[in-house]
C-alpha cells in the first residue's frame, strides 16, 4: 500500500480488530473508582458514543481547523452539560434525542456537507450539552459525581482526537468515500432505531401475540432510560433477586435475574 | 432504503405483497445478472431501492421479541453492507471469461430461486 494515510487507516483498523473485547461488552463496576467507571461508560452506551463519533468524522472531513475546534468544544460542552445534569438531574433519556442526533449528523457525514467550522462547532455545542446533560443525570443517580463525568469526557476527548485526526489524514479520494459510507451506515442504523423506539412504545402494533418475554420487553423503555425503569422494577422484585445498584448495569442484572436474557444488550 | 423498509416494518406500517416483492426482486436481479443488463444509474437505483423496501420490511416485522434495538440495528446495517461488499468482490471476476460465465450461471440460479419463491408466494 503506497499511501501513508491508507497505511495509517489500516493500522488503526487492525488495532481495533485486535482489541480483545467481548461482543456483549457488559462492563461491571471496574472497582477502580468513579473515574474509571465513567471512562468505561461509552463501552456500554453506543447510543451516546455513535453520535459523538459521527461528529468527529464530520469535523475531520472538514479539515484540521474544524477538527481541532470539535476536539475541544465537544468534550467541553459535554462536561458543562454533564455538570448541569449532576446538579439538576432528570431521569430517563428521550429516544428521540438519540435518533435525531444520529440522523442529522450522519446525514451530514454521508453527504460530505461543506459546513463552515462555526456550524460544525455549533453542532458540537448542541450535541455536547444535550447528551452531556443526559449523561450527567445518569451519573448523578449512580452517585459517580464529577469524577465519573471527567472520566467519560477524557475518553470522549481521546476518541474524537483519534477519529477526527484519522479522517483529516486521509488524502486518497476513495478513503473519504469510505468515511461517507460509514456515515450512511450509521444513518441507516438511526432509522432502524427510530422504528425500534416507536415499536417499543406501541407494542400492540406487533404482529405476533405478546408472550411474557415480549411483554416484558415491550413495557420497558428503550436503551438508556432502561436503567431507571430497572431501578423502579427492582422494588417489585423479591429480596433475593434484587438488582444491585451499580451505574449502567441495572439493566443487565435485571435481565439476568428475571430470565429476560436479551433485553437491552 | 433497506433500513427505511425496516423502520416501516418496526412501526407497523402494512406493506402488501412483501413475499411477492422479495421473490420478484430475486427474479429481476437474477435475470439482470444473467443478461448482463446495464441500465442507467438512476434506473438501477430506483429498482434496487424499491426492492430493498420489501426486504427491509420483512426484517422489521420479524424482529425477535426482547431483542436490543441498538444492536439489532447495527447488526442489520453492518451485515447488509458486508453482503454488498462480498457481492462487489465476487463481481470482480467479471474481468475473466470464465468469471463472466460463472456470474451468468449464478444470475440464472438466483432468477430460478426467485421464480420458485414467486410460485410459492402466489400458490
Amino acid at each position: 500500500v503506497r499511501s501513508r494515510s491508507v497505511r495509517k487507516m489500516l493500522r488503526v483498523l487492525a488495532t481495533m480488530l485486535m482489541v480483545p473485547a467481548t461482543a456483549h461488552a457488559h462492563l461491571a463496576s471496574t472497582g477502580l473508582g468513579p473515574f474509571y467507571d465513567g471512562a468505561t461508560h461509552f463501552a456500554i452506551s453506543p447510543d451516546e458514543f455513535i453520535p459523538a463519533l459521527a461528529l468527529a468524522l464530520l469535523a475531520g472531513l472538514r479539515g484540521s481547523r474544524t477538527g481541532r475546534l470539535a476536539l475541544f468544544v465537544l468534550p467541553a460542552s459535554w462536561f458543562l452539560g454533564g455538570l448541569v445534569g449532576l446538579a439538576m438531574p432528570k431521569s430517563g433519556q428521550s429516544m428521540a434525542l438519540t435518533c435525531v442526533s444520529f440522523l442529522i449528523l450522519v446525514a451530514l457525514v454521508a453527504l460530505d456537507a461543506r459546513l463552515r467550522p462555526s456550524a460544525v462547532t455549533a453542532l458540537a455545542v448542541v450535541l455536547g450539552t444535550t447528551t452531556g446533560y443526559v449523561n450527567g443525570s445518569g451519573m448523578s443517580e449512580a452517585m459517580l459525581g464529577a469524577l465519573g463525568l471527567a472520566g467519560c469526557v477524557t475518553v470522549l476527548f481521546i476518541l474524537v482526537a483519534l477519529a477526527a485526526a484519522l479522517v483529516v489524514s486521509l488524502r486518497v479520494p476513495w478513503t473519504r468515500i469510505v468515511v461517507r459510507v460509514a456515515g450512511s451506515w450509521i444513518a441507516a442504523a438511526g432509522l432502524l432505531l427510530l422504528g425500534w423506539a416507536f415499536h417499543a412504545e406501541h407494542p400492540r402494533l406487533r404482529s405476533e401475540a405478546p408472550t411474557s418475554h415480549s411483554q416484558f420487553a415491550a413495557n420497558a423503555p428503550p436503551e438508556s432510560s432502561a436503567w431507571k425503569w430497572a431501578l423502579q422494577a427492582n422494588n417489585n422484585l423479591s429480596s433475593d433477586s434484587k438488582v444491585r445498584r451499580s451505574y449502567g448495569h441495572e439493566k443487565d442484572k435485571l435481565s439476568f435475574d428475571t430470565g429476560a436474557d436479551n433485553d437491552w444488550h | 432504503m433497506l433500513a427505511f423498509g425496516g423502520m416501516l416494518g418496526l412501526i407497523g406500517v402494512p406493506l402488501p405483497g412483501v413475499e411477492i416483492g422479495i421473490a420478484i426482486s430475486a427474479l429481476v436481479l437474477g435475470f439482470a445478472v444473467l443478461t448482463e443488463w446495464r441500465p442507467p444509474l438512476w434506473v438501477a437505483a430506483v429498482i434496487v431501492g424499491a426492492f430493498a423496501i420489501f426486504h427491509g420490511h420483512a426484517h422489521g416485522t420479524e424482529l425477535p421479541a426482547g431483542t436490543s434495538g441498538m444492536l439489532y440495528s447495527i447488526g442489520f446495517v453492518v451485515a447488509t453492507g458486508l453482503l454488498h461488499a462480498i457481492g462487489i468482490g465476487i463481481g470482480t471476476i467479471h474481468q475473466w471469461t470464465w468469471g463472466r460465465l460463472a456470474l451468468r450461471i449464478a444470475g440464472s440460479a438466483v432468477a430460478i430461486a426467485g421464480a420458485t419463491f414467486l410460485w410459492r408466494a402466489l400458490a
